[in-house]
């Protein structure tokens, strides 16, 4: 782009924009260059400022915006945006250009979506494989916790909270649902798996497509309205608990119930006294990762950090932190995308540098989007640390009421 | 509405504003109440280091307005006072106040601070921001009036240590809340603002990063009467900072907390602010500005800007920064990562960082506003009645300053004056029937007697007395040649020792009267009253500060200053044997007024006075009314300019009190202050007390942008006649260009003309309103919308108008086309070339002085500016006064500004004309100049020197007009051939002085 001929600017495109946004928030831009400041990404890699896309759709550049690799190297962590004095929202802009003026979906974005669709769960897993790792969890947790009468809860009505998760922990990471279901157990909770929808994820948040994207998560808030639970609990995936919450905020027009993370589930629990935890199981530096869908755009800041303190014996911050968090570079579905592997790990060199400068060995990352990352930084940037979700180091400090902790 | 009017007014809030609307209602005829939330009059100003442009210390500027205020005898004021309520209609208001108590008596304390130093107790001081600390009992600071001192009781222990320390028996803790109700005439808000709490943008780390200031903590260290004495230190560790950043709009220009206006102020504090600290920096300073649009729109503005760039020094960093973080080390220095226009980052590391914090409302001036029913704006500031400039939709109330938006301190005079003139024109009927006048027993005739000196030396309760000896000083003081009585008082200035003077100087036939204590600043007049009480002209008294220039600088050296007392009581009553007294010449007052330019500021002005009863004669040179708001159809708001303009124009012909001149310009003027001649051009003579200048501006006609070449490029003022006159050139365009600063911002005119940015925004939303599908570009270099003018910087953005900024060395370049008008800019985001085919191009074009003010300023003998316009007596303080008296301006004669802003003013012009058209007689000022006529050469160095006009030379010989003459001294210190001497100050009185301080006694 050597010259922009005004003649051939179509202002209508931000109109349209605004249309499909419901929102012409993003047209308030000064310019003033806070996002590009903000984006923690927009001096690593070319065509990533924040700032250059939103003069485009102001402009009018409708053709520049329909190739500019911006939208899809966002990762939609919301950080430049996040104070912005004008109330613009970049990752929503962006969203809604994905969703509503692109063609060119990357990588397999769009095939999970589709899968997601069609079988209820993004993994494609089918109800029999389903329900055969449930009963061989169960089986596991029989033995491990002693109790041959363990059951594990399937469509169970009227419980306190229907558990959404994600179809990873049924096809790859069953051990960690174990651990899940195992903490369930030591705080006696009154809780209930699905058989129908029990997959609480949604790519369709990054495809930025709503009709695709109600069409996965209204089953899931409708699950809870079936099951006649109190209300819904997330797994630790920041996509999946950003999903529903929004989808519930922006589409549901069911009945009223809460969605909590189950890292505030565990905070609970423990202030309640209702799980007990040795840290001393865990004496090695922890840091903590804040997901972007789960902190900075659902809140969820403390509970995770109270969490960690009562399970851990030593726990680092790192820095920014909280709401001011640095995007893993792998935000925005960018896991799907191959194509712009390069970028995304280019984009990581800021966790890097975050995650060193703690000096921790054991990372907490509560959420399964990030972890695919970190484990992907592990062995591209050699860190040698242990990517870990909140939940296995709280199995790992859990006190099983009545047992003798483990040696 | 009720028969008779109540000729007071209520003026709630004591800031700058509050002041100057109650001296200038005070001196026009009207009794004024003055209501203070905090314990001191003063406002805001009173902790500014210095003001912009003129880097005058804030303090020495508004202290003899606080003195004069908080004298004068038809102003009360209560202090730690809430308005609760006001009932009633225009004319006849009852309010209700409550006073809380102060717990120390205000008519007994001295303002000594020995309580404050018994106390035990430190709070954070609220004048110093909180860095510095005051005691549970103390005065807000130095100079306040009341000069006393207030008890915090939230932090007060009442363990009685004040009362044991007060000599002076002021302090009462039982003082209890009181209900008072008043009755006024009319009421005039200005209670100011509240500061934006940085804290709520938790990115900049206020309040837990040690080193980012607030604006208004940065002043008080630069302050000399700060916690740091003005020496430039971090307060973190009393560093001296190498690297500064000053980070604007903080708190303002940000829908996120709902502070979408300007803050319109901040700008030029910043840059201010980093001029005074390279100023106050031993070591080189290095200065960051960060800033989105730089608004120096003010009169001098542009022009301090540029010097602080380009000579001084200041960096200036187009960016809002994202967020500031504490470098992990001792220095807890501070890193700000940014990004530049062309989206590159940089991260610099900087010592300390001030955020310019901008004005907002306070919730108890919310609460106020909602009480009175006064419509407010949803920031929660008053919205004036529109094309008022003070009015509001209750009829009867006024505001002035930062109520109504925020504001700096010339535009928060003009308004108070204004709302002064404004609550003045309302009761007219009831001018003069509540002041109060000072009566004096005549002078007794002292010529010819020997002199018979009395001293009176005062302790101030321990502030001299607790150095200076003060027996041994009234023992040598006996001694003195003349001196027939000495004598010591605790407080020279309390009421029983003013009694015991008056009766002192009967009883021993005293012509002459010494007081050694205080300040004459503070103190003068009070004790110059007293001796007119006595029978004696005020020019027989003289006083010694053996307090502020002695006792307090010397405290740790008794003897020596008990010398240094001495030395300065015997060189005082060496000069008293000398004073002489100095009649006061008074000359009655022609109680007609000139109003020159026939425009909205002239009529407004004419208006304002014939509404207070005054004749006027309002001259324009055109054959009609109206001015260049003739070539206006809308408002900045909206409003019906042409039907507003019509309205005035038939109020003005109509008025039983004005005389329209048209078709006439002035040729010749005599005369001074109350008692002018002019002469017209038709031959008329006018004969008059004040004048006003308010011949208007003009519109620059463009050489550049093919302005004249092509008919499609247009002047603002063009563009809107063609607009609202349905010309078929803009019917028809697709796709228009404004340019903004066209002749503006340049090197031959470089100021900003202030409202063109707001002009062409509002242009570009009726372009739009008009046909939504049009494109309209609008290339600037910064805008300046400031205030809330704001909200239509938005609205345009969010309607679809492109703005592209430009730099003045990167101008458009605008060329004939083929079929249209070919515009190319670089776009300030994306750096690469953009080129529009216009239709219709409309410059904004300066606004210029006419050449007709060099005329005028020759004919009155006032200056202009080097831009052509009219300069006024003092850019914060006097901002539509002459330094002449009895000359004012208003409207764009003083420089551009926009409709509303020109009609606050010329009511302002109004509102200071009255006070000398209010008098019946007016007094010279007391210390005046004096020729001798048969030394004088006549070779008009007094007459080239004179600020105020006062010299003329009349047969052959320099002649000091006494009621011009404002005692400055600068003829008598110049006169070559010592013609001149200022009296109170002849030559042999000082040489008195000096032989004395060498004689032994």
């Amino acid at each position: 782009m050597s010259m922009i001929v005004a003649a051939q600017l179509d202002p209508a495109f931000r109109d349209e924009l605004a249309e499909k946004m419901k929102s012409l928030d993003f047209a308030n831009c000064l310019a003033c260059g806070m996002c590009t400041a903000g984006c923690a990404f927009s001096d690593l890699h070319p065509d990533n400022d924040p700032r250059k896309m939103l003069r485009k759709v102001i402009l009018g550049m409708r053709e520049e915006i329909l190739k500019d690799p911006f939208i899809w190297y966002c990762t939609m962590c919301e950080r430049c945006t996040i104070e912005c004095p004008m109330c613009v929202n970049i990752a929503a802009v962006t969203r809604t250009i994905r969703g509503n003026f692109r063609t060119d979906s990357p990588g397999f974005l769009q095939k999970v979506v589709d899968d997601t669709i069609k079988s209820g769960n993004q993994m494609d897993v089918q109800p029999d494989e389903y329900l055969e790792t449930l009963e061989w969890l169960q089986e596991e947790l029989q033995a491990e916790l002693d109790d041959p009468a363990y059951r594990i809860p399937l469509d169970v009505e009227g419980a306190d909270f229907l558990f959404g998760f994600n179809a990873r922990e049924v096809k790859y990471y069953p051990n960690e649902l174990q651990n899940i279901l195992k903490i369930f157990y030591a705080a006696g909770a009154n809780y209930t798996l699905s058989t129908k929808k029990w997959d609480a994820t949604n790519l369709a948040l990054f495809s930025g497509r709503d009709d695709d994207f109600w069409k996965i998560t209204g089953p899931m808030l409708q699950e809870v309205v079936r099951l006649k639970a109190k209300e819904l609990v997330v797994t630790e995936c920041g996509h999946a608990f950003r999903s529903v919450r929004w989808g519930y905020r922006t589409f549901w027009k069911g009945p009223q119930f809460p969605i909590r993370s189950i890292l505030e589930v565990l905070d609970e629990w423990i202030q309640q006294g209702r799980i007990k935890l040795d840290p001393a199981r865990n004496p090695e530096p922890v840091t903590l990762h804040d997901p972007c869908n789960l902190v900075r755009k659902e809140g969820v800041v403390e509970p995770q950090r109270r969490v960690l303190k009562a399970a851990v014996m030593d726990f680092r911050e790192m820095w920014p932190n909280s709401r001011w968090n640095y995007c893993c570079g792998a935000g925005g579905g960018a896991l799907a995308m191959p194509e712009y592997t390069e970028q995304r790990l280019i984009k990581a060199r800021r966790k890097v540098d975050q995650l060193l400068a703690t000096g921790a060995k054991i990372v907490a990352i509560p959420c399964h989007n990030c972890m695919d990352q970190f484990n992907d930084l592990n062995k591209h940037y050699k860190l040698g640390m242990k990517m870990e979700h909140v939940c296995s180091i709280v199995e790992r400090a859990l006190v099983m009421p009545g047992k003798k902790p483990k040696a | 509405m009720s028969a008779e009017k109540t000729g007071s007014v209520l003026v709630v809030g004591a800031g700058i504003a509050g002041i100057q609307a109650s001296l200038d209602l005070a001196e026009s005829g009207y009794y004024v109440y003055l209501v203070e939330g905090s314990p001191a009059i003063g406002g805001t100003m009173p902790m500014l280091d210095k003001t912009f442009p003129t880097n005058d210390c804030s303090m020495c500027i508004l202290s003899p307005k606080l003195v004069e205020c908080g004298r004068h005898l038809n102003i009360k004021t209560y202090t730690c006072a809430d308005v609760v309520d006001v009932q009633g209609e225009p004319g006849n208001f009852t309010v209700t106040i409550r006073q809380r108590p102060r717990y120390v008596d205000v008519d007994k304390c001295k303002g000594c601070g020995e309580c404050a130093e018994a106390c035990p107790i430190d709070v954070p001081s609220e004048f110093d921001q909180g860095i510095g600390e005051r005691k549970a009992i103390y005065k807000p600071y130095a100079q306040a009036f009341p000069n006393a001192y207030v008890i915090d009781k939230e932090n007060c222990i009442e363990c009685g240590a004040c009362e044991e320390a007060c000599q002076a028996g002021a302090i009462d803790h039982s003082m209890e809340e009181e209900t008072i109700e008043l009755k006024v005439g009319a009421v005039v808000l200005c209670p100011g603002f509240e500061k934006f709490d940085a804290s709520k943008l938790a990115y900049y780390g206020y309040g837990r990063y040690p080193n980012v200031l607030t604006s208004l903590e940065f002043e008080r260290i630069l302050s000399a009467s700060g916690p740091f004495q003005g020496h430039l230190v971090r307060p973190y560790d009393k560093k001296e900072p190498r690297r500064i950043a000053w980070i604007q709009c903080v708190g303002s220009r940000n829908c996120r907390v709902e502070h979408g206006y300007c803050s319109s102020v901040c700008c030029m504090y910043a840059i201010k602010e980093a001029v005074i600290a390279r100023e106050h920096s031993k070591e080189p300073l290095e200065i960051t500005i960060f800033y989105m649009d730089m608004r120096t729109y003010g009169k001098g503005f542009e022009k301090y800007y540029e010097r602080a760039r380009n000579e001084q020094g200041v960096r200036f960093i187009r960016s809002r920064t994202y967020e500031i973080s504490e470098v992990e080390d001792e220095s807890k220095n501070l890193r700000i990562r940014y990004a530049q226009e062309d989206g590159s980052i940089c991260e610099e590391e900087f010592d300390l960082v001030v955020l310019s914090i901008g004005l907002e409302p306070s919730s108890s001036i919310k609460e106020l506003g909602r009480k009175l029913g006064l419509t407010m704006n949803e920031y929660g500031f008053a919205e004036p009645a529109p094309l008022t400039g003070v009015g509001t939709n209750k009829p009867g109330i006024f505001v002035a300053g930062a109520f109504s938006g925020p504001k700096d301190i010339p535009e928060t005079v003009m308004q108070a004056s204004a709302a002064a003139g404004a609550s003045a024109s309302l009761l007219a009927e009831a001018r003069g029937t509540l002041v109060k006048e000072k009566e004096f027993p005549p002078e007794k005739d002292v010529s010819g007697q020997p002199p018979r000196i009395g001293v009176f030396v005062c302790h101030c309760g321990v502030n001299i007395g607790g150095v200076v000896k003060v027996p041994e000083v009234v023992e040598m003081a006996k001694n003195l040649p003349n001196v027939v009585y000495a004598g010591e008082y605790l407080y020279a200035c309390s009421q029983d020792s003013q009694a015991a003077m008056k009766q002192i100087i009967e009883e021993y036939d005293l012509n002459r009267v010494v007081v050694a204590s205080c300040s004459p600043r503070t103190h003068k007049p009070l004790f110059q009253e007293t001796v007119r009480e006595a029978g004696l002209n005020r020019a027989l008294f003289e006083m010694a500060n053996i307090r502020d220039q002695c006792s307090w600088v010397h405290m740790h050296e008794p003897e020596k200053a008990t010398e240094k007392a001495k030395d300065l009581v015997k060189m005082v009553v060496a000069k008293a044997a000398l004073l002489e007294p100095i009649p006061q010449v008074s000359a009655g007052v022609t109680k007609v007024a000139l109003v020159i330019g026939g425009g909205v500021s002239g009529m407004t002005s004419a208006l304002s006075l014939a509404d207070l009863g005054y004749r006027v004669h309002l001259v324009e040179k055109e054959q009609q009314l109206g001015g260049v708001a003739r070539r206006i159809k809308q408002g900045l708001k909206g409003e019906d300019i042409p039907s507003f303009l019509s309205d005035l124009i038939a109020r003005v012909t109509t008025h039983p009190n004005i005389q329209v001149h048209v078709g006439t310009e002035v040729q010749a003027v005599a005369g001074y202050v109350g008692n002018f001649v002019t002469t017209l051009t038709d031959g008329q003579e006018v004969q008059h007390g004040v004048a006003i200048i308010a011949i208007g501006g003009e519109e620059y006609k463009p050489t550049e942008y093919l302005y004249g070449e092509s008919d499609r490029v247009f002047t603002q003022l063009e563009l809107e006649e063609a607009l609202a006159g349905g010309d078929p050139r803009i019917e028809n365009a697709r796709t228009f260009v404004l340019i903004q600063c066209v002749g503006s911002r340049e090197p031959q005119r470089p100021y900003c003309s202030r409202v063109c940015c707001a002009k062409s925004v509002k242009l570009a939303l009726k372009l739009k309103e008009k046909n939504p599908a049009v494109n309209v570009f609008v290339l600037y270099r910064d805008i300046r919308t400031y205030g809330f003018l704001e909200d239509y910087y938005l609205e345009a953005r969010r309607k679809g108008v492109v703005f592209i900024r430009y730099d003045s060395a990167n101008k458009p370049l605008v060329e004939k086309g083929d079929s249209a008008l070919k515009v190319t800019v670089t776009d300030h985001v994306l750096g690469v070339p953009v080129v529009i085919d216009a239709d219709v191009i409309g410059l904004a074009s300066a606004i210029v002085a006419p050449e007709s003010n060099r005329q005028l300023s020759q004919l009155f003998k006032v200056p202009l500016n080097e831009d052509g316009f009219f300069l006024e007596a003092h850019m914060k303080l006097r901002p539509v006064d002459f330094t002449s008296e009895g000359i004012f301006m208003a409207g764009l004669a003083h420089g551009p500004k926009n409709l509303e802003e020109n009609i606050a003013q010329a009511k302002a012009a109004a509102g200071r004309a009255s006070t000398i058209l209010g008098k019946d007689q007016l007094e010279s000022h007391g210390v005046v100049a004096v020729v001798q006529q048969d030394k004088c050469a006549a070779c008009l160095t007094c007459v080239r020197l004179c600020p105020y006009n006062a010299p003329k030379i009349r047969n052959y010989a320099a002649e000091i007009e006494p009621l011009l003459c404002q005692g400055c001294g600068t003829c008598a210190g110049e006169c070559p051939n010592k013609a001149i001497t200022l009296q109170g100050y002849k030559d042999r009185m000082q040489m008195a002085m000096s032989r004395a301080l060498f004689r032994e006694v």
